[in-house]
């Protein structure tokens, strides 16, 4: 498959600083790929670099098949970009801002309301397209930025923090949306600083700090790096010493603690105890209460990577300016 | 739309259509915004009062001074709010994510200054007109209009280009713009010959101003002096204008 985006040896450097250290990276086509990083990291300089509004210090980037640095210009024309410190005339409504971007992309006429009342209706903002963007909430503004952002059917969509400073509803309204756009095939960059975020929506994650990348790989397979001991806890309506020779039979446990009606099953890889445990367990004609796991998370990958204490991720962007 | 590459004529088309989009949304947006008018219908007035208190009114030297202020203040005021508040607000950065250059911003915000020093320039017309009775030369009044909204907007435009919001924005440029209406002579009595002006005078763009807009007021056209006034404004707002892209490009926005 073609890759949409190809990165080698990025490089942003402000006076003494280096913001961004050789990145290299490269996202495929319908890809949905996460840069996760602490404030500062460097992720917002990435992002403007590849949509053209800083000029990398040195390096190469394609992205939707143009050079970032040769033509910085024409990326514009095949990428969106919803950035955190963009926004839209609060003085004009909804319709009137997105209507403004689509004629300067050129959009005609008959095409355009189209494409505006398609983007309102599945951005859920069709009854406030006649309100000025300067009385929307936080959140429904940035479902219209990303609404504007996608105006000229963009290849590469890039969403720097979307969720940063949502409350909770919005930002879990604003993940499906961009899981919904995953699907309909638009290639998406998503930087965020939270660790949960990137696990729920990235196929391929870069972990990035102090302006280099740490590791890319996926969700899965980052948190399997993590040398941390997998259990399952099993509580049943009876005393659990009376399925203990049932559960240490099974190949894949490789200890059993057993105090009172709930047991612990220590074992390689959670998915593949489940179906025998619970054959088991119904065999014996034993009923589960409960059910739980213990298994890495990718903040747990996170930390052993970076050596970050995951409190970093949680800083306020005002705390630092 | 059209992904493929375009001819050199069409690609030239995109960028006006461009720049035009930019001046009519800052015509929609900032025209009628606080400062504008102020600065630009009644400064002008209060400026002229300060100094022509106790001084007999020679109104074919004061109406060209009051429209030429009235363009310089007005076509200025705009930019100062106009540029600093999109960088605040953030909407430069929704416009330059756009296909949209920074000297295609700059080109949109200087035509929005044009138009609305060419408003301004049709109500100071039409009060000229009313004071003093005689009917000015249309297209030559056009003409100065035109050139001098073109200079003193691109002026307006760089002296905002170094700031990010608008009270920082207006003190500068105002204070600027006054002492540029005194070294200019824009009230005072001279005569039609260079050699009567004062010599920093010619180094102030109000002062082609001034000059265009009172042969253009007084029906007292010397085409040659005319042409190079025009011409002066020109030069003088291309310079402007590049050094408000180099300012804005230099300073990371
Ligand atoms: N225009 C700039 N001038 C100087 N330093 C900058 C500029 N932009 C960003 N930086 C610095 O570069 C580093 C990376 O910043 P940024 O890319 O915004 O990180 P992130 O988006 O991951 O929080 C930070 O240390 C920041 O202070
Ligand atoms: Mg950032």
């Amino acid at each position: 498959m073609v890759d949409a985006i190809r990165v080698e040896g990025l490089t942003k450097v402000y006076g003494e600083l280096v913001a961004v250290d050789q990145v290299g990276f490269a996202v495929r086509a319908g890809e949905l790929f996460g840069l996760l990083g602490p404030n500062g990291a460097g992720k917002t300089t990435t992002i403007c670099m590849l949509t053209g509004l800083t000029r990398p210090t040195s390096g190469s980037a394609m992205v939707a098949g143009q050079d970032v640095v040769k033509r910085p210009f024409q990326v514009k024309e095949h990428i969106g970009m919803l950035s955190d410190v963009a926004s839209l005339y609060n003085e004009m409504n909804v319709w009137d801002n997105l209507t403004f971007i689509a004629r300067l992309h050129g959009l005609h006429r008959n095409k355009r309301s189209e494409r505006i009342g398609d983007l309102l209706d599945l951005f859920g903002l069709i009854d406030s397209k006649r309100q000025p963007v300067g009385t929307l909430s936080t959140g429904q503004k940035k479902r219209l930025m990303i609404a504007a952002a996608l105006v000229h059917e963009p290849e590469v969509l890039f969403l720097d923090e979307p969720t940063t400073g949502l409350d909770v509803q919005s930002a879990r309204d604003l993940r499906s949306l961009m899981l919904e756009l995953h699907s309909r095939g638009v290639t998406i960059v998503l930087t965020t600083h939270y660790i949960q975020e990137a696990e729920q929506l990235c196929q391929r994650v870069a972990i990035i700090n102090q302006g280099r990348i740490v590791t890319i790989d996926t969700p899965d397979h980052l948190k399997s790096l993590v040398q941390q001991e997998c259990f399952v806890q099993i509580a049943f309506d009876r005393p659990a010493d009376e399925l203990r020779a049932r559960l240490q039979s099974l190949d894949q446990v490789e200890r059993v603690i057993i105090s009172g009606s709930g047991a612990r099953l220590y074992v390689k890889d959670i998915s593949e105890i489940v179906e025998p445990l619970i054959q088991a367990v119904t065999a014996s004609g034993a009923r589960v209460v409960s059910f739980n796991t213990n298994q890495p998370t990718l903040e747990d990958a996170f930390v052993t990577l970076t050596g970050l204490h995951p409190e970093v991720m949680l800083a306020d962007k005002a705390a630092d300016g | 739309m059209d992904r493929g590459e375009q001819g050199p004529i069409a690609k030239c088309v995109t960028w006006m259509v461009r720049i035009y989009l930019i001046a009519e949304k800052d015509a929609r947006i900032y025209f009628f915004k606080g400062p504008n008018l102020t600065f630009g219908l009644f400064l002008p007035l209060v400026i002229y009062w300060a100094f022509a208190i106790d001084r007999p009114i020679d109104t074919q030297i004061v109406i060209p001074g009051l429209v030429a202020l009235a363009i310089f203040f007005g076509a200025g005021a705009i930019q100062a709010v106009s540029l600093p508040l999109e960088r605040r607000t953030g909407t430069i950065y929704t416009l330059l994510a756009a296909p949209v250059t920074p000297s295609m911003l700059v080109l949109g915000k200087a035509l929005a200054g044009v138009m609305f020093g060419l408003f301004l320039a049709l109500i100071y017309g039409l009060v000229a007109l009313f004071y003093q009775g005689t009917s000015p030369d249309l297209v030559v009044y056009g003409l100065a209009a035109l050139f001098a909204s073109f200079c003193f907007s691109a002026f307006g435009l760089c002296m905002a280009a170094p700031f990010r919001d608008v009270p920082q924005a207006m003190p500068p440029a105002t204070v600027v713009r006054i002492l540029l209406v005194f070294a200019a002579g824009t009230f005072r009595e001279i005569g039609a010959s260079w050699a009567s002006w004062p010599w920093v005078s010619r180094l102030v763009p109000l002062t082609y101003g001034v000059s265009a807009m009172r042969q253009a007021l007084t029906s007292s056209v010397r085409w040659e002096r005319f042409m190079g006034d025009l011409g002066a404004l020109f030069l003088f707002g291309l310079a402007f204008l590049g050094l408000t892209v180099w300012l804005l490009e230099s300073r990371e926005l």
